[in-house]
């Protein structure tokens, strides 16, 4: 690839990821009405709601753009540009067939996760600049939840490049050829939910959603934004959903692989499968308290996926 | 000019720039968001010179770790967080001599060692910062220190944790 | 500290939560489309505006101006003034402040003559506050719009009444 190809690639996917991005926002409300026996959006768009995302997008376009006076105005206005940033920078190491990534590089699965552990800064910008107590309380908690997740969420990552003996994402769809990963004895079943719940943390979604708790912090880390820096902030977090959705289907459940369908379709099911129970997940369970989540993480999530490490590295030296 | 070139020098002038700011920004808060900006950049300075683990660990640790911490302690230490850093310009003077001599020794030594010239005229045939050739000199050749260092790190977690426990007790007394 | 719960509890919980979520899932949606279909409203509704009822046989309004619903209005909306003319007495004016009106029904459980009355009506907000000030014209208007609700002031005042010792004296 030429330089002006690559640019002209990536340009593609970045329009392709905030349309796809805009519609999950319809189905996360629509599902969402479904889990709870509603019927979510419908009137914009009859008859199931379809043009309510564009509804959406107009009207916080078409908001005041609010920067108030004691905040810092530089990092206020930097904070959903960062975000927004890190969490597209991710798409570009993600496969979504075997051939077509924007950057085939032997350590995707690496720079995935490094640059996935970015958008913390930007969460902490925004509720520093913001200069409202219950933004910085957010900020931290959401600092604290991230650090700590992260260990889990890399050791579960772990697991997959483990077995398939690389950090290469094509390597690793490439080994499930046989059979997908969640279907690899105990070791697959635990690392994909460890790393299912270690990336709710990190995304900030419920029952993990504790610096956006809106009982106790209002709205969380995003409280002074409004308009179109709000809906950065919102494009980042379904952006990082999709990634990390996208991410399970290549790690776990195989990818792009699959019969009679071509790799495209069949890595677009699986990761609107792996989202579907996302919000499955969301919409079952009640936001857990600080200590509990803490207990959660160090207590269990560490000591787990740390041994099933071991033991995933065992198999695979022993089986050599 | 090469498309590839001119982003380079965008490249050059953004981590110029952005290292300039973190020395200058007389908010703390933004010096530590300008040094993010910065490793970030040298992380891709790093991988346009094919090390590519060099850059991943760049912005896995320093990047997002390091500049975490930072900015976590920045956030949770009283009251620093909206005062300016105007008393720290002082000495701006001695340090910029300081600074520059430094700058210039390390010129002048990389410009006349005969070791650099000769990595400069065939810099692709290194192998230096390959995950594979790293983990084999990592965990075959070099074992035993790498071992002998985790170690050491796990001696120093177990002691600051001794450390922070001695205090907390005090404190509840 | 909180009290230790077992982890097969724990599990179980987990487990059964997810089931409740699907189990929603696989239900037909109850939510009813509310501007398209309109649920009937309940025969004893409360809420929505007022009317002054008017004596179907003699054409005559009912209120005669006797002031108890200004006088039991919580939230004193309520003004009315009397005049005396053959035989009885009427409502010079009678006007009803909706902005600021509870739905408590007091005024129609006090009227004695069953001349003030809640309607089944709903959609009653407006653009304009002074539609919501409503004079005695606009509250005879109203009724020939909605229908009204059951309670009248008779009728409510007979479910206090003490019921008739019928069983005791026999």
């Amino acid at each position: 690839m030429t330089f002006a190809e690559s640019v002209s690639h990536g340009a593609i996917l970045l329009g392709a990821i905030i349309g796809v991005v805009t519609y999950l926002t319809w189905v996360e409300r629509k599902f969402s009405g479904r889990l709870q026996s509603r019927i979510g959006p419908y009137l914009v768009g009859r008859p199931h709601g379809w043009l309510q995302p564009i509804a959406d997008a107009l009207k916080l376009l078409s908001k005041e753009d609010i920067t108030p006076t004691k905040t810092d105005r530089f990092l206020f206005n930097l904070a959903p540009i960062w975000v927004v940033v890190m969490s597209l920078l991710g798409f570009a190491f993600l496969p979504l067939t075997i051939n077509w990534v924007l950057v085939n590089i032997d350590l995707g699965l690496l720079y995935f996760s490094a640059i996935g552990s970015l958008i913390v800064i930007g969460v902490f910008i925004a509720g520093w600049a913001s200069n409202n107590k219950y933004a910085l309380l957010s900020a931290l908690r959401a600092a604290a939840q991230i650090v700590a997740y992260e260990v889990p969420l890399l050791l579960s990552l772990l697991v997959p490049a483990v077995l398939a003996g690389s950090l290469n994402f094509q390597d690793i769809i490439l080994a499930q050829e046989k059979y997908w990963f969640i279907l690899f004895p105990v070791v697959g079943q635990i690392s994909g939910i460890t790393f299912l719940l270690a990336a709710l943390a990190e995304g900030n979604r419920i029952p993990f959603d504790l610096s956006e708790a809106e009982s106790e912090l209002v709205a969380g880390f995003n409280i002074e934004y409004s308009g179109m820096k709000f809906a950065y902030f919102y494009l980042g977090e379904y952006a990082h959903l999709l990634a990390v959705s996208i991410l399970v289907s290549i790690l776990f459940l195989g990818g792009p692989l699959g019969p009679l369908l071509s790799g495209g379709v069949w890595i677009a099911l699986k990761t609107l499968i792996v989202f579907l129970i996302v919000l499955w997940i969301r919409w079952s369970f009640l936001r857990l308290r600080i200590d509990q989540m803490m207990m959660l993480n160090w207590k269990v999530l560490v000591p787990l996926t740390l041994g099933n490490l071991l033991v995933a590295g065992l198999w695979v030296s022993l089986s050599r | 000019m090469k498309a590839e070139t001119i982003a380079f020098f965008i490249l050059c002038l953004g981590l110029v720039a952005s290292s300039i700011a973190v020395v200058i920004s007389k908010h703390l808060l933004r010096s530590a968001i300008f040094l993010a900006l910065s490793l970030l950049l040298t992380a891709i300075f790093y991988i346009s010179f094919g090390a590519e683990l060099l850059a991943g660990v760049q912005i896995l640790l320093y990047a997002g770790g390091v500049i975490t911490l930072i900015v976590f302690v920045i956030l949770l230490t009283e009251r620093i967080e909206m005062k300016k850093l105007e008393e720290t310009h002082r000495g701006a003077i001695p340090a910029l001599l300081a600074s520059s001599l430094v700058f210039f020794i390390l010129v002048y030594f990389t410009w006349t060692s005969p070791k650099v010239q000769s990595l400069a005229k065939s810099p692709s045939s290194s192998t230096f910062g390959i995950s594979k050739t790293l983990s084999e000199n990592l965990f075959q050749e070099w074992v035993l220190p790498f071992e002998v260092l985790s170690l050491l790190l796990l001696a120093a977690i177990i002691g600051a944790l001794v450390l922070a426990r001695r205090e907390r007790k005090e404190k509840e007394i | 500290m909180a009290k230790k719960v077992s982890n097969t509890r724990l599990v179980k919980a987990t487990l059964l939560a997810l089931w409740f979520t699907l189990k929603n899932l696989l239900r037909k949606p109850v939510t009813i489309q509310y501007p398209l279909i309109k649920r009937p409203l309940p025969e004893r509704w409360r809420g929505g505006t007022f009317a002054l009822t008017i004596d179907p046989e003699t054409g005559e309004e009912n209120c005669i101006g006797c002031k108890l619903c200004e006088k039991i209005c919580p939230s004193e909306i309520i003004t009315v003034e009397m005049e005396k003319h053959s035989g009885r007495g009427w409502a010079k004016s009678f006007i009803l402040d909706l902005q600021a009106c509870i739905q408590c029904e007091l005024c129609v459980q006090v009227c004695p003559t069953d001349a003030i009355v809640m309607l089944h009506s709903m959609e009653t907000p407006t653009t304009r506050r002074e539609d919501l000030i409503l004079d005695k014209d606009k509250l005879e208007a109203n009724g020939k719009l909605y229908h009204a609700a059951w309670a009248t002031g008779l009728k409510l005042q007979r479910l206090h009444e003490p019921k008739k010792p019928s069983v005791i004296s026999r």
